[in-house]
């Protein structure tokens, strides 16, 4: 028993020393722990701020791809695929998994308004991923066969015919913090068609 | 004051300084690309004037202001000299556009491609003399 009363004084008594005595080496460590905290800080600025800048971007980009398919009667496919290659590249500029859903509604006269197509085909980065991503992504249509549920409880004029880009992207290197935090990035552009009259087929 | 306080008050305003700068990059860069897609669009409604030089820059010129709000007599051409208009590209040629005096040879596409090469100073201090360049860019589709 004397033994162990023994050890636990002397052990006390070296903590006593060197935490409370001997101040050598505090600054390091104050210094090391401050950093810590500063670079953690930073980092996480930064990641917010690429975050932030791929919102904006991802509207930009929802908007640029309406404003194409919105003028066209017979949407070409591959324009649209490099159009989106070319704002992932230049408007985004971060690495992501994206994907592009476009539908046009169309409201005949005296009905409610109907899908007259969905595009899901442009996704840029992991097949796996970009497909859960565009599976997400069309919150504007609902059931099988799918039904439209307009945004922001749009009304449309009969023959009016709505093109709706949706744009879904998860950041992978940069911003991927606070992609755990907020989520997917989701943006939505909706443009009346402007095809003079005539009913736009599906991108081919 | 300690040697300890006033290199924490130091550290302290470092970090402010460096959280508004990227406040102010954010918000600048948004929405100098916001008035190159303002000024896209604005080319894009009116085919009357997209394959004139002259009046193309003035209508973008114009467009640029309303959305930054600047001084009417602003000359966006002699603030950005690094910057072009491309009036007629097609998506597949996007890319060369963004080279500056290389134009996607026999480009007959139907969308209007602005790109503003803009420089920021850092730190936005009067006087600095270091500045960083940056580019904004916008694209709208012409009148068919």
């Amino acid at each position: 028993m004397d033994h162990i009363v023994s050890l636990s004084l002397r052990t006390v008594a070296l903590l006593r020393t060197f935490l409370v005595r001997d101040r050598r080496g505090a600054a390091a460590l104050e210094f090391a722990l401050g950093s810590v905290v500063l670079l953690s800080t930073a980092s996480i600025c930064f990641d917010l701020y690429t975050r932030i800048s791929a919102d904006t971007a991802g509207a930009r980009m929802a908007s640029i791809m309406a404003d194409y398919v919105s003028r066209d009667e017979h949407p070409d496919l591959a324009e649209m695929t490099k159009l989106g290659e070319f704002l992932y590249n230049n408007e985004l500029g971060v690495p992501a998994n994206l994907a592009f859903v476009v539908t046009a509604i169309r409201k005949p006269s005296g009905n409610p308004p109907e899908v007259l197509w969905i595009d899901e085909t442009i996704k840029i980065g992991d097949a796996t991923a970009t497909q859960e991503l565009a599976d997400a992504c069309a919150q504007h249509v609902d059931g099988s066969p799918p039904s439209p549920v307009l945004p922001g409880h749009f009304t449309m004029a009969d023959d009016d015919i709505l093109i709706i880009v949706e744009f879904c992207a998860r950041l992978t290197r940069l911003g991927a913090l606070s992609q755990q935090v907020a989520g997917d990035i989701y943006r939505l552009y909706a443009l009346p068609a402007r095809t003079q009259g005539k009913t736009p087929d599906p991108p081919a | 004051m300690t040697t300890e306080s006033v290199l924490a008050i130091g550290t302290f305003v470092i970090a402010f300084a460096g959280l508004m700068e990227i406040v102010g990059v954010t918000f600048q860069t948004d929405q100098m690309d916001r008035a190159a897609q303002a000024a896209a669009r604005a080319l894009a409604l009116d085919s009357s004037i997209l394959h004139d030089d002259a009046k193309r820059k003035e209508r973008a010129c114009d467009a640029i202001i309303d959305e930054l709000d600047k001084d009417p007599a602003f000359d966006c051409w002699d603030k950005w000299p690094d910057s072009k208009i491309q009036p007629n590209v097609n998506p597949s040629e996007l890319p060369a556009t963004l080279a500056l005096n290389q134009d996607p040879a026999g480009s007959s596409g139907e969308m209007v491609f602005v790109r503003i090469g803009w420089s920021r100073d850092l730190m936005s201090f009067e006087q600095s003399s270091t500045s960083v360049s940056m580019v904004a860019m916008g694209l709208a589709r012409a009148e068919p």
